[in-house]
């Protein structure tokens, strides 16, 4: 099979990806069973690709919107201390909120 | 496209399931949805089940938060008349007039063209006494067929010309699909919109898949009664022809 790219208004546009697939809402108004399935499927074609494609077009538009400062780097510090046991101890009193 | 060589007779077990003509149009303001009730005078009997169509719109917004509060997104709903549903005693023969057209559809059996673009064309011309169009947007024919393939089914494309291509890397197995073609057909200088799927089947020991077939028209619409009529044949020969190079000799059999 052949098939090539030929860009036609108004489903087509050079960036309008979602425009790929038409919704029952341009298609001729039909009644039957048939017409109803055509739609439903469309629908959720729609959904499958939306739920799939947010993330992603989130993403893409807060890249623009978001400005990041990395923190400076600090040193490593190293630290000696001596530990002394002293036995056993009560537990400390901690105040409870009522 | 290249016209199909097969004969435009009717078949004698079309698939058809519903045949619809859909014409887009601009009303003037001053007409209302209330105003196409009046579509069916005259008309009570042959159509005496009337039903008004709605438009649903939802909306929900988001303003902006203030400081130190959180902004609550609104919501909100609306129904809007826009015309109504007249169904034939039968049930079988639907207009739909609308504010912003005029639909018709035959479900099945379907008869013949003749007969359907000739009931169109009069109820359409009532339409146009009652809500007087400054002008049509959009012309399209819509078949709907329904295809039933006997099981079991080895190759979909035994039967239809207009398949999804799977690698032969891949399983040939194919349980469900829903394709949609859009394409330009220069001849008419209008488009198709192709729907295959896989719908639930009629019968157990068959498989059924849709083949809904949407030609249309919207630009450099003929201004004249005639000339609007004389395209609807033309969007009907080709949608005759799109219908027949999507199927095979096998499916043909099917529908003698």
């Amino acid at each position: 099979m052949k098939a090539a790219y030929v860009n036609h208004p108004p489903f087509q546009t050079t960036i309008g990806v979602v425009l790929a697939l038409v919704l029952p809402n341009n298609f001729s108004y039909a009644q039957s069973q048939e017409a109803r399935q055509v739609g439903e499927a469309a629908e959720r074609v729609q959904r499958h690709w939306n739920e799939r494609a947010e993330v992603l077009i989130t993403e893409a538009q807060s890249t623009e919107d978001f400005s990041y400062t990395h923190l400076s780097l600090r040193p490593v510090l190293s630290v000696k201390c001596q530990y002394k046991y002293v036995g056993r101890m009560n537990p400390r009193q901690f105040p409870l909120d009522e | 496209m290249s016209s199909s060589n097969h004969s435009q007779q009717p078949y004698p077990h079309a698939p058809i399931t519903e045949a619809v003509i859909d014409l887009r149009v601009e009303l003037s303001p001053e007409v209302s949805a209330s105003d196409l009730a009046r579509v069916q005078k005259g008309e009570e009997h042959s159509y005496p089940t009337v039903k008004p169509i709605n438009e649903f719109i939802g909306q929900i917004s988001f303003p902006e938060a203030s400081a130190g509060a959180s902004a609550v997104p609104g919501t909100s709903a609306s129904t809007t008349p826009i015309g109504f549903l007249f169904r034939s005693t039968d049930g079988r023969q639907i207009q739909q007039a609308r504010t912003n057209g005029f639909t018709m559809s035959r479900l099945a059996p379907y008869l013949h063209w003749d007969g359907f673009r000739t009931e169109t064309r009069r109820l359409w011309d009532i339409y146009r006494s009652v809500a007087k169009p400054s002008r049509v947007t959009r012309v399209a024919v819509r078949y709907i067929n329904r295809i039933d393939i006997p099981l079991p089914l080895s190759d979909l494309e035994d039967y239809l010309r207009t398949v999804p291509t799977v690698s032969s890397d891949l399983p040939q197995g194919l349980s469900r699909y829903f394709m949609q073609l859009v394409m330009p057909l220069e001849e008419i200088k209008g488009m198709v919109i192709i729907n295959e799927t896989i719908i639930e089947p009629a019968k157990p020991e068959v498989v059924s898949i849709v083949l809904d077939i949407d030609v249309s028209r919207s630009n450099d619409l003929p201004s004249t009664e005639e000339g609007i009529w004389a395209m609807m044949e033309q969007l009907r020969n080709a949608k005759n022809n799109v219908f027949e190079a999507c199927i095979t000799d096998k499916a043909r059999e099917l529908f003698q």
